[in-house]
């Protein structure tokens, strides 16, 4: 098992007590029966477990049924345009290194208009956790398919059965070198709930596909638990190959962390990378004095 | 009646203009940018325009440089002197030289002369190449044998331009200092032996009044481009999140924030793409720290969703768009004001968001602070349309002290405004509904101001709300923060309006962005003419200052719109916002900027008309 340095849950003050039922938000408006009830649970055990400061929280989503999930915690939230999730998370966290910040998306929304910003968020190894709400379909615009469709599978969009192969999430955070790489399944909640945990305390970009039914436009429950087994103490999370492997020739649909391993995150190489900058910092802390001669020093370039 | 303009633009133009052109990688911008320095030190006011090919390597290029006693508003017009690397130089560029100033070419080896000089001018060979590549080995310091024989021409101290050298060339070695120099005062000495008669040029800056012993020691200034000013600015005016594409003519606003801003405590960071790039700084605006992005008309076009986004999460943001020319990819090196429309009008639904537009370099440092405090204090992107022009024209100015620019962003937190107005119920109420629209947005980190916001349209506590009365009312807070933008503009209007010439004069000049410099220029001329002309500069765009604008409509008998673009995108704007009058739109497509001649040219045909 790997070591990998947790970095801190924001805790609320000694004194204060949260219970489940205070991080919930407004009333989802999900069908009844929807997989995304079992990722808010699983969230929601968590932030109580670790008695997450919800002002320290936030999260933020894309378009599509999952988009609407900042609204049903109780955090700041920010609910944007389809697509962009990973670029707004990564602004905020850049800005607000002492916040925690947690994107969600659906598959389409990550895999079809936003998929050019995953391998970037990646890359960046920027510390906050994806998670992608996988159904296999476009819930919120009716059942169409998305990219993690299968082959030949029929709706009204695809008449004739889908022609194109499906993505692979995993192999493909995989392969751009994300740090923390993860699949869990909204019907084994508390496993989820691990994960997650393990997702937010992890330091660097962590990536959580969750597997999710849509009820109402490609009920997969049925299909999925007999499918998903968790993966056991003979994987070893730090082994890339193995990862790999597991991603793309497993049988069935295996479940937990595939791979983890610390690498420096976006901050931490843009801190040092400005080697002047003594003063890169969170938040917006003005020092009305050291501001000026900054600027004077920078006007003095031009003389 | 043209022959008249441009004789009279001829005789009674201010200052000074020397042109520097040859081919791309010979030399033809550094010349520039050190002669823009050195008249900058020898205490003259500077102003430069530059055109350059698209391609990596090679096309004809050019660098301008003007220079007065006083300050100048525009530096385009002819030029006195040209100094030209190639016989292709001289060519394209001799017809922009008056009648009886000078050109200083490049000798051919072979002694033979290039053909179609005109015959109004003093034209002079020098062997610029032959002397770099004999005693210095290398043709590429032609360049700097060109400069010194300019600076001896005008009697400037070779000092100056010594001193560039240095500071220029320092990363390169000691080595390649020295070749510089030593080709500097070989240009120098050749100028001094060999051509006398050269001696025209000093003459011609006596005439002119610019001879470089001008009083003031030029010390106290700066050589800044806009792109410069408008990045200090917005540095000085409290961004500290900065994301770009890489896009011309923008792209050095994101080189010089991501080796400034970590000095200021803020982050730099080049995204994949401007959908990014924007959608980034978003983010960074929830969390309460000014945030910015630039780019150019296609990043802008990409951009126009997520400043929806802005307008309807009410998120501060600012965009600057350095406007280039054409639709699609268009002429990335040309200039145009093309972006009005989409700047003001970009995206779907109503999305009314404020749009300023720098006139000049000096304004681009001051436009580039105001942006944020206008962006923080009514929570909605702040679109700042500068022109290619603007941004790499570099300009003399003088060294503004740090802590007066410094501006205060008004970025949110509890209480903004002075207002804490949304905690309410135990729910916080982020978009409460306010006499001006504005609401007080906490910031993530306080306990008392949780909310989540969207691009959905909601109700005051941000939750989805899609009633009929509901879309209506938050429609109105939307519009009614912008409405009270322009109260305040209409109020004070001088920081957001540019005014010049007699307040009685029947034909006026109205326009917007980097215009203001000819059409100033060419308003002084016209009064030579005996041809009274006021003008009004626009700075604020989105909202527009209506009844400023009107108020100066009415008093003329006609007004000219001068605009950079082929449909007159102002002058529809004015008649779409109510503004009556007889207006006679003058449009230049060309990727270049007005001359004054241009300008003053229409200004002779109107009054003849009228
Ligand atoms: C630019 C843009 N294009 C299209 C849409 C319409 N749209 C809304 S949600 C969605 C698909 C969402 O699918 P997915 O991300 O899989 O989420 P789900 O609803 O299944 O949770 C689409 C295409 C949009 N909102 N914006
Ligand atoms: S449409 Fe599907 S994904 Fe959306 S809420 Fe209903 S069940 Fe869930």
């Amino acid at each position: 098992m790997s070591t990998v340095k947790s970095s801190a849950l924001p805790r609320l003050q000694d004194g204060v007590r949260m219970t489940p039922a205070d991080y919930k938000g407004i009333k989802p408006i999900w069908c009844p029966g929807c997989g995304d009830y079992g990722i808010l649970n699983a969230l929601i055990q968590v932030l109580a477990r670790n008695q997450v400061d919800p002002a320290r929280l936030a999260i933020v989503s894309g378009i599509g049924c999952s988009g609407r999930f900042p609204a049903f915690v109780k955090s700041y939230g920010f609910h944007g345009v389809h697509g962009r999730v990973l670029p707004v998370a990564t602004g905020l966290k850049l800005a607000r290194p002492d916040m925690t910040v947690v994107a969600v998306g659906g598959d389409g929304d990550g895999l079809a208009i936003g998929m050019g910003h995953l391998p970037h968020a990646i890359r960046r190894n920027v510390d906050i956790t994806y998670l992608l709400f996988d159904n296999h379909i476009y819930g919120l615009t009716k059942g169409q398919p998305s990219p993690t469709t299968e082959v030949g599978h029929k709706t009204h969009a695809s008449p004739f059965g889908v022609s194109e192969y499906p993505i692979n999430p995993l192999a493909l955070a995989l392969v751009a070198g994300a740090t923390f790489v993860a699949r869990g399944f909204s019907s084994h909640t508390r496993h989820l709930a691990d994960l997650i945990e393990a997702a937010l305390e992890h330091r660097g970009f962590s990536f959580v596909q969750i597997m999710t039914p849509c009820v109402t436009f490609y009920d997969t429950y049925k299909q999925w638990k007999q499918q998903a087994w968790e993966l056991g103490e003979d994987h070893d999370p730090s082994d890339f190959q193995a990862a790999l492997r597991l991603a793309t020739e497993a049988e069935g649909m295996p479940i937990g962390i595939f791979y983890r391993v610390e690498r420096p995150t976006l901050m931490d190489r843009l801190a040092a990378g400005a080697k002047d900058a003594v003063r890169l910092q969170s938040g917006t802390r003005y020092d009305r004095e050291a501001d000026a001669r900054q600027i004077d020093a920078l006007l003095q370039r031009y003389r | 009646m043209a022959e008249a303009v441009k004789a009279l633009t001829i005789a009674r133009r201010r200052g000074m203009t020397i042109r520097v052109a040859g081919e791309s990688g010979e030399g033809v911008i550094t010349a520039g940018e050190m002669l823009t320095w050195a008249l900058a030190r020898a205490g003259l006011w500077v102003t430069t325009f530059r055109t350059y090919p698209a391609e990596i390597k090679g096309g004809p290029c050019m660098f301008q440089v003007r220079f007065d006693r006083k300050p100048l508003d525009s530096p385009t017009g002819p030029a006195d002197v040209l100094i030209a690397f190639n016989d292709e130089a001289i060519a394209l560029h001799q017809e922009s030289v008056r009648p009886g100033g000078v050109i200083l070419y490049d000798r051919h080896d072979d002694g033979s002369e290039p053909e179609g000089l005109r015959a109004d001018v003093t034209a002079r060979a020098v062997p610029f190449g032959k002397v770099a590549l004999e005693s210095l080995q290398s043709r590429l310091a032609k360049n700097m044998v060109a400069l010194g024989a300019t600076y001896a021409a005008m009697d400037l101290p070779l000092d100056s331009a010594k001193e560039f050298v240095a500071r220029r060339f320092a990363s390169k070695g000691e080595s390649v200092v020295s070749v510089n120099v030593r080709a500097l005062e070989l240009g120098y000495e050749l100028a001094r032996e060999q051509l006398e008669g050269l001696g025209r040029l000093a003459e011609l800056s006596e005439v002119d009044g610019a001879t470089t012993g001008a009083a003031d020691s030029g010390t106290g200034r700066m050589v800044i481009s806009g792109n410069q000013a408008l990045s200090i600015g917005a540095i000085a005016g409290g961004c500290r999140y900065y994301a770009g594409y890489p896009i011309t003519p923008a792209s050095d606003i994101l080189e010089l924030m991501a080796a400034q801003l970590p000095a200021f405590g803020g982050v730099a960071v080049q995204t994949e793409d401007e959908m990014a790039a924007l959608a980034s700084a978003l983010g960074a605006s929830f969390g309460g720290v000014p945030s910015m992005t630039a780019t150019s008309g296609p990043g802008l076009s990409l951009m126009v969703e997520l400043i929806g986004l802005g307008v309807m999460s009410e998120l501060p943001v600012v965009v600057v768009d350095v406007q280039r020319a054409g639709p699609s990819t268009g002429m990335p090196t040309k200039t145009e004001q093309g972006d009005l429309n989409l700047a003001v009008y970009g995206g779907h639904g109503d999305a009314p968001r404020i749009v300023v537009a720098p006139v000049s370099v000096a304004d681009c440092l001051e436009v580039g602070r105001r942006a944020f405090q206008l962006a923080g204090r009514y929570q909605t992107p702040v679109i700042v349309l500068s022109e290619l022009v603007l941004a790499q024209r570099t300009e003399s100015l003088p060294v503004p002290r740090g802590a007066e620019l410094l501006l205060e962003p008004e970025w949110g937190g509890t209480g903004a405004n002075g207002k804490s107005n949304g905690a309410l119920d135990g729910h916080y109420r982020r978009y409460v509904d306010t006499e001006d629209g504005i609401s007080s947005r906490p910031l993530p980190g306080d306990p008392a101001g949780l909310h989540v916001i969207t691009g959905l349209e909601h109700d005051e506590y941000g939750h989805p709300n899609y009633e009929p009365a509901m879309h209506r009312r938050m429609s109105e807070k939307r519009r009614r923060k912008l409405e009270a933008l322009q109260r305040e503009v209409e109020a004070d209007p001088r920081a957001w309006v540019a005014r010049f010439g007699p307040e009685g004069a029947r034909i006026g000049l109205l326009g917007w962005g980097s215009t203001y410099g000819a059409a100033r220029e060419a308003a002084a001329l016209a009064e030579q003419m005996g041809i009274a002309v006021q003008g009004l500069w626009v700075k604020m765009l989105s909202p527009l200052p209506t009844r400023t604008v009107e108020a100066f409509v009415r008093g003329l008998d006609v007004v000219i719109v001068p605009e950079v673009n082929a449909s007159g995108q102002l002058a529809r704007y004015l008649e779409a916002n109510g503004i009556r009058g007889r207006i006679v739109p003058l449009v230049k497509y060309e990727g270049l900027p007005f001359s004054a001649e241009e300008i003053l040219a229409r200004i002779v045909e109107v009054a003849k008309g009228s």
